[in-house]
C-alpha cells in the first residue's frame, strides 16, 4: 500500500475515533525530533508510516522507535508505527489502526 | 563497291534471337544434367552394393579360416593385426560379466519382490509414504497462509513472541493467526495451530526424504534390468555388427588399393572374381558418367552462361544513342549469328549415346583384371577418347602400346557390330564433329 492511501486511511480511522490529527506534526520533545504523519497534539494520539519512498529510515531510526515505544509504555504519548511491508493491503489497516485505538482508549489517563 | 553491312536494329533483333536459342539449350542441357546426376547416383549406390557384396563374399565368416582366405585374397593384413575376432571376444567377455555383475546385485535379483505393481516391497512401502504425506499436506495446507511462516518466525502464540503493540506488525500477526485459527475448528489458541503446523512439516519433510529414497531405489533397480536387456541385445547383435565391421574396413582396402594389384587374385576365385569385376565396373561407370557429364553437360552449360552474359552486354553497349549509327561488316554479323542450334543438337546427341552406351554396360563379367583392362574402352567398344577423363589419360601415358581388343570372342563382337543400335552408336561415338 502506497503511504500517501496508508496515511489517508489511518487519518480517516483516528478522526473516527474522536482525534484531531495534524498532518506532518513535528514532534520536538524529550530528545526526540521527529515529523509524524499525523498527531493529535492534545491527545498525544498519532502515527507514522515509515517508508523509504519518503525517506523516513532516516529520521525515524531504531533509536527514536525506541525512544517513542518508552514513552508509549509509560503512557506519555500513543504512536501507531507503521513499517513499509507491514500493511500489504487496507484491511490489514484498518485492522491494525481499530485494535490500536481500542487499545489506546483503554491505557489513556 | 560498297561492302554490305547491317546496323543496329538488325543487329538487336539478331541479339534477341540468339538469346533465345541459348537459354532454349541452357535450359535443355540444365534439364540432362539434373537428370543424368540422379541416374549417375543411382550407379554410385549399386557399386556400394557390390562392394558390400563383394566383402561379404570374401569374409562369409569371422572365422581364423574366413579371415586367412580374405587376407590371402585381398593382401589386408589388418584383419589379422587388429584381429576382430579377439575384439568380438573381449567384447562379449565384457558385457556378460557386466551382466554376472547386475545379476549379483540384490537390486535387479530381488527385482520382482521389490518392484512388482502394488505387492512389490518398495512399492509398497512408497506408496505408504505417499499416503502419509497426504495426511501431513491436508493439514500444511489448510494452514497455509501468506504469513504462516512470518508467524512462525516471530515465535507467535507462544511467550517468545516480542512484538510491540503499538507497531502495525503486531496487528498484521493477530490478524493472520486469526484467520488461520478460524480454519482449524477443533484448535482454540494458535500456539496449538503452531504446534500442529510444525509437527505436519517435519512430519512431511521426513517422508518426503523416505519417498526420494523409496524412488532412488526403484530407479536404480529399473536402470539395472534395462542396462541387463540393452547388454543382451548387444550380446547377440556383437557377432553380425564385428562381421560387418570387418567387411566394412575390407571394402574400404579395396577401394584403396589399384585394381590391377588385387584384381588378377580376386579373379583366381570363381564367384569373387566375378564380384569384384562387377564392383570394379559400376566405380568405373560412375566415375565416367559423372566426368562425361561435367565436360560434356556442365561446361557446355557454363559457356551458354558466359555467351548469353557477354551477349547481354553487347545489347545494352549496342542500344545506346551515340551507336545508332554503327554498321556491322556482314561476314563478321553473319558468323556471330549463324544458327548454332544444329550444333547444340549434335553435341547433345552425341552426350546422350556415349551416356547411354556406358549406363546400360552390364558385361562385367568380360573383364580380365590386368594391367591391360582399360573400363572406358569396354564400356565404349574403343570408339570414344576419354582423354578427359584423368584415369583414361593416365592410362594411355603409362600404356604407350596398347591396342584395345574386344574382351567377347569374334563371334559376339561380329553379332555386335552387325546389330543397328551398335552400328548407331559406333557412329555416334566417332563423329568427328
Amino acid at each position: 500500500m502506497r503511504e500517501r492511501d496508508g496515511c489517508a486511511l489511518l487519518k480517516q480511522r483516528f478522526e473516527a475515533a474522536g482525534y484531531a490529527i495534524e498532518e506532518a506534526y513535528r514532534l520536538d520533545e524529550d530528545g526526540i525530533r521527529v515529523e509524524l504523519d499525523g498527531f493529535d497534539p492534545e491527545a498525544r494520539v498519532g502515527y507514522e508510516y515509515v517508508t523509504l519512498e519518503a525517506g523516513d529510515p532516516w529520521e525515524v531510526t531504531p533509536a527514536v522507535v525506541d525512544r517513542l515505544g518508552e514513552r508509549m509504555e509509560r503512557g506519555e504519548l500513543f504512536v501507531l508505527v507503521v513499517d513499509e511491508g507491514e500493511a500489504a493491503d487496507a484491511e490489514t489497516l484498518a485492522f491494525a489502526a481499530d485494535r490500536f485505538l481500542e487499545r489506546v482508549r483503554r491505557l489513556r489517563p | 563497291m560498297s561492302e554490305k553491312t547491317y546496323g543496329v536494329k538488325q543487329f538487336l533483333e539478331a541479339a534477341k534471337k540468339q538469346e533465345a536459342e541459348l537459354r532454349q539449350e541452357y535450359s535443355r542441357l540444365a534439364e540432362l544434367d539434373a537428370q543424368d546426376r540422379a541416374r549417375t547416383r543411382k550407379v554410385w549406390e549399386e557399386a556400394a552394393r557390390a562392394l558390400e557384396e563383394l566383402a561379404a563374399a570374401l569374409l562369409p565368416a569371422l572365422t581364423p579360416e574366413a579371415i586367412t582366405r580374405a587376407v590371402q585374397l585381398t593382401g589386408h593384413q589388418a584383419l589379422v593385426q587388429e584381429s576382430p575376432i579377439a575384439r568380438l571376444q573381449a567384447e562379449v567377455r565384457a558385457l556378460e560379466q557386466r551382466n554376472a555383475e547386475i545379476e549379483a546385485d540384490p537390486r535387479y535379483r530381488d527385482r520382482v519382490l521389490l518392484r512388482a505393481p502394488r505387492v512389490g516391497t518398495l512399492v509398497r512401502a512408497l506408496a505408504e509414504v505417499l499416503e502419509q504425506r497426504t495426511v501431513y499436506q491436508r493439514t500444511l495446507e489448510t494452514c497455509a497462509h501468506p504469513r504462516l511462516a512470518h508467524l512462525v518466525e516471530v515465535g507467535y502464540g507462544t511467550d517468545a513472541y516480542a512484538v510491540a503493540w503499538w507497531r502495525a506488525s503486531y496487528y498484521a500477526d493477530w490478524k493472520a493467526g486469526d484467520e488461520i485459527l478460524e480454519r482449524l475448528k477443533d484448535k482454540k489458541a494458535f500456539a496449538e495451530v503452531r504446534l500442529e503446523y510444525l509437527g505436519a512439516r517435519r512430519a512431511d519433510e521426513e517422508y518426503a526424504e523416505r519417498q526420494r529414497r523409496l524412488e532412488g531405489e526403484i530407479d536404480a533397480s529399473e536402470c539395472l534390468e534395462a542396462e541387463r536387456d540393452e547388454n543382451l541385445r548387444a550380446l547377440a547383435s556383437a557377432p553380425a555388427r564385428a562381421l560387418a565391421k570387418a567387411r566394412q574396413a575390407l571394402g574400404e582396402h579395396l577401394r584403396q588399393t589399384p585394381i590391377a594389384a588385387l584384381g588378377p587374385r580376386l579373379e583366381a576365385d570363381g564367384e569373387v572374381g566375378l564380384l569384384a569385376k562387377r564392383w570394379s565396373g559400376l566405380e568405373a561407370k560412375g566415375a565416367y558418367l559423372e566426368q562425361l557429364s561435367t565436360e560434356q553437360v556442365g561446361k557446355p552449360a557454363q559457356e551458354i552462361s558466359e555467351a548469353l552474359r557477354k551477349l547481354q552486354a553487347d545489347v545494352v553497349r549496342m542500344s545506346r544513342p551515340k551507336k545508332a549509327g554503327t554498321r556491322f561488316p556482314a561476314e563478321k554479323f553473319e558468323r556471330r549469328f549463324q544458327s548454332r542450334a544444329p550444333r547444340f543438337a549434335k553435341q547433345r546427341e552425341r552426350y546422350v549415346r556415349t551416356y547411354e552406351t556406358i549406363y546400360v554396360y552390364e558385361d562385367y563379367h568380360h573383364c580380365h583384371f590386368g594391367s591391360d583392362w582399360l573400363w572406358w574402352d569396354h564400356m565404349t567398344h574403343g570408339r570414344a577418347s576419354g582423354d578427359f577423363i584423368p584415369e583414361v589419360r593416365e592410362f594411355h601415358g603409362t600404356h604407350p602400346d596398347y591396342q584395345y581388343q574386344p574382351a567377347f570372342d569374334d563371334g559376339d563382337a561380329a553379332a555386335a557390330v552387325a546389330s543397328a543400335d551398335a552400328g548407331e552408336i559406333a557412329g555416334a561415338l566417332t563423329d568427328p564433329s
